[in-house]
């Protein structure tokens, strides 16, 4: 028996008879089974090759256990240093009211007129007040909706109002308008420009899978309107201040590739591969807009290989699989809210809805519009920030930590997953549930097992592609040819 | 450290001065060191003197006479010179490889040292450090090493010239190398506090994060650890540090998962610099043990270099001449060799990339000949 300690680690046996191991903090190693065996039993030689890379990835230490220590726990800080970033993320509901009916809207947008649905300034004030509590540096503002440009005087006066309080205290605001930019005028967006508000809107492929979903009131496709409004927008804002996100549903589930080659084709500088939200009106339709989750990840790897490919051309990110390979592969913290233990609702991302009533995520919004106010953590309007923000929702962080979920615990993967309470009780009527079928976990256990397949092979230039994407350095691919 | 050789005037105990050509007026002469074909009468009141011509008189001061190059040297230089006919070039005016040297004593005992460490007394450097200090104040410099031996070994002398170089040049880049051990220690690292860290990088060696490959490599068991933990401490107090590695048959093997380690746990460094060996001191005398040849470096290198490049931490390649470098990471190579030790093959004298390859270290005992080949012009081969 050898005289080295073995570091805390998780692993899985895979299908190519090697073990992937994933230390405390996130790195990772695969090994030949035998091998792992001979580890586990303390006899494999310190001067084997495994040995010194099993050392090098911190999955044991001997004399030099200290600075191994030392070393996990830098890196675990790092990693869960959004908690120290508290809140930086929040969406105003500015309006429920949309000038359109997309089938899967999980906002049951209230008709055009229906102004009971509205933000009114006040709220939205106060809101901004008490956004401007949270110990973060960096807020950002997300107009939601809805169509935020139908109820516009709100997002001006927010936006004053923010930049106001920003500069007293000394921080550095952002903006971003989530709009189906189908009504957007040429004063709303010159505002945006003007105060340097982003916007993010919503493309779900060519005209024919665009208009399967993305429709006006009256039922018919929006995808000409879109273009042209986003020919408008780009021009006043500057191509790189318009960003598209898409979300996949059955018709377009099976063309994720012509999806993507739209994206490319109207000059997106990526794409975002998002699987379909379960709740809300979806729910209802989910007979002609769901798939399975096993569907989804077989489709979405399928497209990534696919614009890996491209990528041997042309630089054009997915943007799901560089926020995991940016958990897999670099030490830094990724601000998703989705994506953390413990999970991201309220810590790193609140809403507030038209009436004043915040909620840690869009999900638990749309639950209480169900009926169900259980996540509600308080209103602006009567709630002080101590008790929405430190009392309740600390209760919610208690029952979010995937480290006491199963089978979370001993997952491989857990250092790169996170959690959904809000999801979780949805489901099961329980914040903490059994995660083995669950849908979230089938798809980032499915995607994240691609993705390690994709690591496993990778050549240089795959390599070279995926480093580009996390650190956003397009040239670090030669494209020469 | 450029030398240069005479004949001393008398015996004289080592003193420090400032080099002139151009004389300068009385009041000023008393830390200046005139440099001139012929001593006249123009050459008293000085600290002392240099000539190529032959020896001065009684009432000229401390000379050395019979220097073969005093072209060498540069107005603003400064030397130290002493009774056995030696002149030693401690600051070269306008370089940017000026040192500071503390001592010859370490507290590594590395395989591949250059520059075998000594028992002798630190007395003399410090002092002459301090002088020199004393000399460039007020002047613009580009950067200052402090160097050794193991400079930190000087302990309060240490801190005390780190604190005046970072104070007195704040326009300068102050870099330390430093094998990083002592740093290990928190009341040691804490000695650091109240010297600026905005220009002072912590060069520190590095060679594996494998305790049983660095600590071979540096002749003393627990090193790697205490190597490593002085960089988290150094980093912990605001520091930029930069990790150096000696590529060599010990380590060369693992480099590349050296740089993911580094990539993984050390992201914070400011720069990573792999060294090719100087074959001289113990690293000759330990040849075989040490050398590897470029035909066995090149694609670990490479591999480690990427690796880097690919998570954005700046890296670089020293001491590698440009035709033993692998293509794809050439562009890191730097001429790093100083001006006045490094020379070049006859060969290399048709080569394209001549100008940005820094050659070979003068000093080392052999030189990896069959490797070399030019670049024709347009740098491709
Ligand atoms: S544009 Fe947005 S808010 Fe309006 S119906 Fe479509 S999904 Fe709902
Ligand atoms: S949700 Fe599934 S994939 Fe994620 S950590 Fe839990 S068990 Fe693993
Ligand atoms: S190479 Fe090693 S032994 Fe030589 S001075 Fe540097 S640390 Fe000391
Ligand atoms: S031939 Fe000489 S000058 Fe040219 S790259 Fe090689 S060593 Fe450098």
């Amino acid at each position: 028996m050898s005289g080295y300690t073995l570091l805390p680690f998780r692993f899985r046996r895979t299908d190519q008879h090697d073990v992937l191991m994933v230390n405390e903090c996130g790195d990772f190693l695969f090994l030949p089974e035998q091998v792992f065996e001979r580890f586990l039993r303390h006899e494999l030689p310190e001067d084997d090759g495994h040995f010194f890379r099993l050392k090098s990835h911190l999955f044991c230490a001997g004399e030099d256990i200290e600075v191994a220590l030392h070393k996990t726990a830098a890196r675990y800080r790092t990693r869960k240093s959004f908690l120290r970033e508290f809140t930086s993320l929040h969406m105003l509901v500015v309006t429920l009211r949309c000038n359109q009916r997309c089938s899967y809207c999980q906002v049951s947008c209230a008709g055009k007129d229906a102004s009971l649905y509205d933000m009114d300034v006040e709220t939205a004030l106060k809101a901004v007040d008490m956004i401007f509590q949270s110990p973060t540096k960096h807020p950002k503002l997300e107009f939601q909706g809805g169509e935020p440009l139908l109820h516009w005087e709100v997002v001006t006066a927010t936006v004053a109002y923010a930049e106001k309080l920003a500069r007293r205290l000394e921080k550095k605001v952002s903006f971003v308008l989530c709009t189906n930019l189908t009504a957007a005028t040429r004063e709303q967006l010159e505002f945006c420009r003007e105060h340097n508000v982003a916007v993010s809107t919503s493309l779900d492929g060519d005209a024919a899978v665009h208009d399967a979903c993305r429709k006006d009131r009256l039922g018919r496709g929006t995808y000409r309107v879109f273009l042209e409004k986003l020919a408008l927008a780009r021009d006043i804002l500057g191509r790189d201040r318009v960003g598209a996100l898409m979300t996949t549903t059955a018709f377009s589930l099976d063309h994720l590739r012509d999806v993507t080659d739209e994206y490319l084709r109207l000059g997106m500088d990526g794409i975002f591969l998002r699987s379909l939200n379960p709740y809300g009106f979806a729910a209802e339709e989910a007979a002609t807009l769901g798939y399975s989750m096993e569907r989804f990840v077989e489709k979405y790897l399928e497209a990534l290989r696919y614009i890996m490919e491209l990528n041997r051309k042309v630089f054009f990110p997915e943007y799901f699989a560089t926020l995991l390979f940016s958990r897999i592969l670099s030490p830094f913290a990724t601000g998703f809210v989705d994506l953390q233990s413990p999970a991201g609702a309220g810590i790193s991302g609140a809403i507030y809805d038209f009436d004043g009533s915040v909620f840690p995520s869009d999900e638990a919004r749309m639950l209480a519009r169900m009926g169900d106010r259980h996540f509600c953590l308080g209103n602006v309007k009567t709630d002080d920030y101590r008790e929405i923000f430190v009392t309740r929702l600390k209760k919610l962080t208690f029952v979010s930590c995937l480290e006491t979920t199963f089978p979370c615990a001993y997952c491989v993967y857990q250092a790169y997953c996170g959690t959904d309470p809000v999801r979780n009780y949805l489901e099961t009527g329980n914040e903490q549930r059994n995660m083995t079928h669950a849908p979230f976990c089938i798809k980032h256990k499915g995607i994240l097992t691609g993705l390690f397949d994709m690591l496993r092979h990778a050549d240089d230039t795959t390599r070279d592609i995926i480093w580009s994407w996390i650190t956003g350095n397009a040239e670090l691919v030669n494209r020469s040819c | 450290m450029l030398t240069l050789k005479g004949r001393a005037s008398e015996a004289f105990s080592s003193f420090v001065g400032e080099v002139t050509f151009a004389g300068r007026p009385f009041y000023a002469r008393s830390r200046a060191v005139l440099v001139c074909e012929e001593l006249t009468h123009a050459a008293m009141g000085y600290k002392g003197c240099i000539t190529s011509g032959g020896r001065g008189s009684w009432f000229h001061p401390h000379h050395i006479y019979g220097v073969e190059q005093p072209g060498l040297l540069h107005e603003g230089d400064i030397v130290a010179m002493d009774g056995t006919g030696t002149i030693e070039v401690l600051w070269e005016e306008g370089s940017s490889q000026n040192c500071l040297f503390l001592t010859e004593n370490c507290n590594c005992r590395c395989v591949m040292c250059p520059q075998p460490p000594a028992q002798s007394d630190p007395a003399r450097f410090l002092r002459q450090a301090e002088e020199v200090l004393e000399l460039i104040r007020g002047r613009s410099i580009s950067d200052c090493c402090i160097t050794g031996g193991e400079p930190t070994l000087a302990g309060k002398a240490f801190f005390d010239i780190l604190r005046r170089s970072a104070r007195e040049h704040p326009e300068a880049l102050i870099s330390v190398l430093t094998n990083g051990r002592l740093f290990s220690d928190r009341a040691f690292v804490r000695r650091l506090a109240g010297i600026p860290a905005e220009n002072v990088l912590f060069c520190v060696s590095l060679h594996s994060e494998l305790d049983a490959v660095h600590d071979a490599m540096a002749g003393v068991r627990g090193s790697c650890a205490q190597t490593q933990q002085g960089i988290y401490n150094l980093a912990g107090y605001g520091f930029f540090v930069e990790i150096r590695t000696v590529i060599s048959q010990y380590n060369c093997r693992y480099l590349a998962e050296f740089a993911e380690h580094l990539g993984n746990y050390f992201p914070f460094c400011a720069h990573v610099a792999f060294m090719g060996l100087e074959l001289h001191g113990h690293a000759e005398t330990n040849r075989d043990r040490v050398e590897v040849s470029p035909e066995a470096y090149a694609p670990c290198v490479k591999d480690a270099v990427l690796t880097l490049v690919r998570r954005g931490i700046p890296v670089s390649l020293y001491n590698i001449p440009l035709c033993l470098c692998p293509a794809e990471v050439r562009g890191y190579a730097r001429r790093s060799i100083s001006d006045w030790k490094n020379i070049y093959l006859p060969r290399c004298r048709s080569c394209a990339l001549r100008e940005e390859c820094c050659g070979f270290f003068s000093t080392s005992s052999a030189l990896p000949e069959t490797f070399i080949k030019p670049f024709t012009s347009g740098g491709h081969v």
